[in-house]
């Protein structure tokens, strides 16, 4: 159990480290960043390692309440899956930035949602039943902790991200405007969501099956809106640096559609994953919005985080064997 | 012959592992005052501190071409403390800040009877910028080259050895200091490029100048350090201060003859090589044929022709092309000192590839692959970052190499590619601090490490201003510590301990109280002597091994 801790504690601690990273003198390191993600993949594997010991356990108790829902966990899987098809065009829009220096998490955004499919698909497969109760039993009984630790992860995460649009903003001013556009319409087709929104408007897709789901939202959404004032905040000073005139009006357009693929994501893994999987969602469809800004054409600078995240497909087989 | 011992004794044991109680303290002469600690351990003679102060003029930060030699400009920032018992000032300029020198016996080390005399020679300067980001000695060790983080160069030049004082071996003073790189934006990537030194290298001599490439993330740049000590006088058309003459007071024609002047060194960039990198740059490597040279970024190493600045050649590409599969990058390369076509590169994960040029124009494919099989049992969460190789060094026979990584150094032996043949754990205590040193990125930290001139003992850095040496032939190692408090009069280079067990002896320092700021990543050893230089944050401190030739 320590262990579970301490790897989640490490994962937390290398997302900050990525996501400062990004904003620091002299560009990314990709020598460390690599490790960082190295460390990442590890703490995630032991981490997934102790949840499944956890899984086990519980799995036979609640298996027949769960058959009952995992009809429904595999409608919302579809429903999921647009929206994460979203980001990789969207990243490919984006990728006329040329950086080919700095490592490039889209594609890892991008793998990251084509391997959820692909797992849960191999789930299904192999049969989900099995496996969607385990996950399902996990969000239900582990409520507290997920929520807890989802808050924290979203706590890092929203202020990571919209820094690092901002950050984005200030350097790649001219060529988001269109994209942004684009990409505008098309995640406000589906929930809207802003942080000068407020957070009424969003409106989870998915069923709130999960027990967890409700007061989990809820702490997240207040730690999100602290971090939005502590991102405004942080905003204004960048802003000011700005050599380009990025003007709030961008940055509020770019990061509903972060947040939004956030949602997503987090609301598919309610329903269907662990949190740490919900953690990775969260990680790669941010990193999609956050890369998209420093891919180069043509050559996507990518880390083994994609790896890291593809590896994830191979836990859930392993998963599912049991 | 009584030898003072004094409380020595316990301290006898000191330094890890091997010096172990055949220290024997050698009493001599004390120079400068003698204020200090008595208990504390010395054998010393006297010691000598050199204190220089690197600075520059307040206002300006551009390209130096030309300097008085010796003369010292002061930074902003704190001033440097006056030492007690300051027999020296310097003179001109009221900033310059030179203090007394001490001269020292210390003890020995490395387990033989010997006379040393430590020579510290301290910069201090107290700004973010002056964090010293690279020390290099030049072929002959009568230069030393230190770069910093705000990309200038100081080259410290050795005084010679003068008659009346042949125990006073040569010091160093600045012999130039120059802005070599300045913080330059990418506006294509926006990126900011750093203007860190990351490594000067210094070209073979092969004129009355001096060569040396600096580099930083980005960028390499020879530049051609030299001296001009005399000037020509008498000219027909402008007079002493060069304004021209009256022609009608032009009687006779004269021939300008030159005539000796005060000693100025000019340093000059003679070479940019841009724009060939796009990831930042960790190494450059001088070929043995003194034409070529390459440099090394996270994925690929380019070879340059000194003379060419517009076309490098890819020698090694290792960049996927699915950077998805991306799993380790290059960390540091260096050429075989005697083979012109051998290179090596070592790799994040602790491998290191032998290339040789002749086999095929892009040299992705090593000749030889030197890798340990890595313990199952120490898989860990940071068994990754540990293994990542921070430098490579060959040594100079040529016959070995030596590789740093964050916990050990390995020395290999370039015909057995399956494991080292020696290794070196540093400060293995912290394998229980790993996950505190990846929280606060001191396990990201690249230490270097160095060869002395014979190939018999290797030196490395550590924390709390610790740097460790190892004996490869009597297996003895020690710990010493370069810091202010061992700079003062009679203050001796004694070795230090590091307590890991329970019991914390007087001495000892105990893992916790260990400084992780303050670290020694960047040293060298003069190619011949028992000089070392190592560089401690923004100080640096030259050491002196005061022995009898016959010793080496």
């Amino acid at each position: 159990m320590e262990f579970k801790v301490e790897a989640h504690r490490i994962m937390t601690i290398s997302l900050g480290k990525i996501y400062s990273s990004r904003v620091q003198r002299g560009g990314i390191k990709l020598h460390k960043n690599l490790l960082v993600s190295l460390v990442l993949r590890s703490a995630r594997q032991v981490y997934l390692s102790e949840q499944e010991e956890l899984y086990l356990q519980q799995q036979q108790q609640l298996l027949l309440a769960q058959r009952e829902q995992s009809p429904e966990t595999w409608s919302d899987r579809t429903e999921c899956e647009p929206p994460t098809e979203q980001s990789p065009s969207w990243a490919e829009m984006e990728s006329n930035i040329s950086k080919e220096q700095a490592p490039s998490w889209t594609e890892m955004g991008r793998t990251d949602s084509k391997e959820q499919p692909a797992s849960w698909t191999e789930v299904e497969s192999s049969g989900y039943k099995e496996q969607a109760p385990s996950w399902t039993e996990m969000a239900r009984t582990d409520s507290k902790e997920p929520a807890s630790s989802w808050t924290e992860m979203e706590s890092n995460n929203p202020e990571q991200q919209a820094a690092s649009w901002t950050e984005g903003q200030r350097t790649d001013c001219q060529e988001q405007p269109l994209s942004r556009v684009h990409s505008e319409e098309r995640t406000d087709r589906q929930s809207p969501k802003g942080l000068e929104e407020g957070r009424a408007t969003r409106e989870p897709r998915a069923p709130c099956r999960a027990v967890a789901g409700c007061p989990g939202r809820l702490v997240r959404r207040t730690a999100r809106e602290q971090e939005t004032a502590c991102t405004r905040k942080r905003r204004s000073p960048e802003q000011g640096a700005a050599a380009e005139p990025a003007s709030p009006l961008k940055r509020a357009r770019t990061e509903p559609v972060v947040l939004q693929a956030n949602s997503q994501s987090e609301e598919e893994q309610m329903e269907t994953s662990s949190n740490v999987s919900s953690l990775i969602n969260i990680f790669g469809s941010s990193f999609s919005g956050l890369l998209t800004k420093e891919e180069s054409e043509g050559e996507s600078g990518q880390i083994c985080c994609d790896q890291v995240l593809g590896s994830m497909g191979s836990w859930s087989r392993a998963i599912v064997a049991f | 012959m009584h030898l003072v011992q004094c409380e020595s004794i316990e301290t006898n044991s000191q330094g890890a592992g091997g010096c172990g109680n055949d220290i024997q303290w050698c009493f001599t002469q004390v120079k400068g005052t003698t204020d200090l600690d008595v208990s504390e351990v010395h054998c010393g003679s006297a010691c000598r501190l050199i204190l220089l102060s690197m600075g520059e003029d307040i206002d300006t930060r551009k390209i130096n071409n030309s300097f008085l030699r010796d003369q010292n400009y002061v930074t902003e920032g704190e001033a440097l403390p006056q030492l007690p018992g300051d027999d020296q000032t310097g003179g001109g300029l009221p900033d310059i800040r030179i203090f007394t020198t001490f001269e020292e016996r210390a003890l020995e080390v490395m387990g033989e009877v010997e006379d040393r005399a430590i020579i510290n020679a301290e910069v201090s300067t107290g700004r973010k910028a002056d964090i010293i980001s690279t020390v290099e000695f030049n072929h002959t060790g009568e230069l030393l080259a230190t770069g910093d983080k705000g990309g200038r160069v100081v080259i410290f030049q050795r005084e010679q050895e003068t008659k009346s004082q042949p125990h006073h071996q040569g010091e160093y003073n600045v012999y130039s200091t120059f802005q070599s790189h300045e913080p330059e934006f990418d506006y294509l990537k926006s990126l900011e490029i750093e203007e860190k030194i990351n490594k000067i290298r210094w070209l073979p001599q092969q004129n009355a100048a001096h060569f040396l490439l600096s580099t930083n993330d980005k960028t390499i740049k020879l530049w051609k350090v030299s001296e001009r000590d005399k000037r020509p006088e008498g000219y027909n058309l402008k007079d002493e201060e060069g304004r021209m003459k009256d022609l009608s007071t032009v009687t006779v024609l004269q021939v300008p003859v030159l005539k000796p002047m005060d000693l100025m060194v000019e340093v000059t960039p003679r070479k940019i090589f841009a724009n060939a990198h796009t990831y930042h740059i960790n190494s450059i490597s001088v070929n043995s044929d003194c034409e070529t040279y390459m440099s090394a970024d996270d994925l690929r190493i380019n070879l340059w022709h000194l003379g060419i600045t517009d076309r490098s050649f890819n020698i090694v590409d290792i960049k996927p092309v699915d950077m998805e599969e991306l799993t380790e990058v290059i960390t540091a390369a260096e050429f075989h000192p005697h083979h012109c076509n051998l290179l090596v590169y070592s790799s994040s994960k602790g491998t290191l590839r032998l290339c040789d040029m002749r086999a095929a124009a892009l040299c992705d494919k090593h000749s030889k692959l030197f890798e340990e099989p890595e313990d199952p049992s120490n898989r860990f969460f940071f068994s990754e970052i540990t293994s990542s190789v921070s430098d490579v060094k060959f040594s100079h026979s040529g016959r070995y190499m030596m590789t740093r990584d964050y916990l050990t150094v390995k020395v290999w032996d370039l015909n057995m590619e399956t494991k080292p043949i020696e290794t070196y754990q540093i400060h293995d205590y912290l394998q229980s601090k790993l996950c505190s040193l990846y929280e606060n990125d001191c396990i990201f930290d690249k230490f270097e490490c160095a060869w002395n001139g014979s190939d018999s003992v290797i030196m490395t850095g550590a924390y709390n201003n610790f740097f460790r040496m190892f004996d490869r032939n009597t297996k003895r190692d020690v710990t010493l510590e370069a810091s202010r408090e061992n700079s003062k009069p009679r203050a001796v280079l004694k070795p230090r301990k590091v307590c890991t067990g329970g019991k914390r002896r007087k001495d000892e320092i105990s893992v916790d109280s260990l400084d992780f700021n303050k670290k020694i990543l960047h040293m060298a050893w003069h190619p011949t002597e028992n000089i070392i230089a190592v560089a401690a944050t923004n100080n640096l401190y030259i050491f002196q091994d005061k022995v009898n030739s016959e010793m080496h």
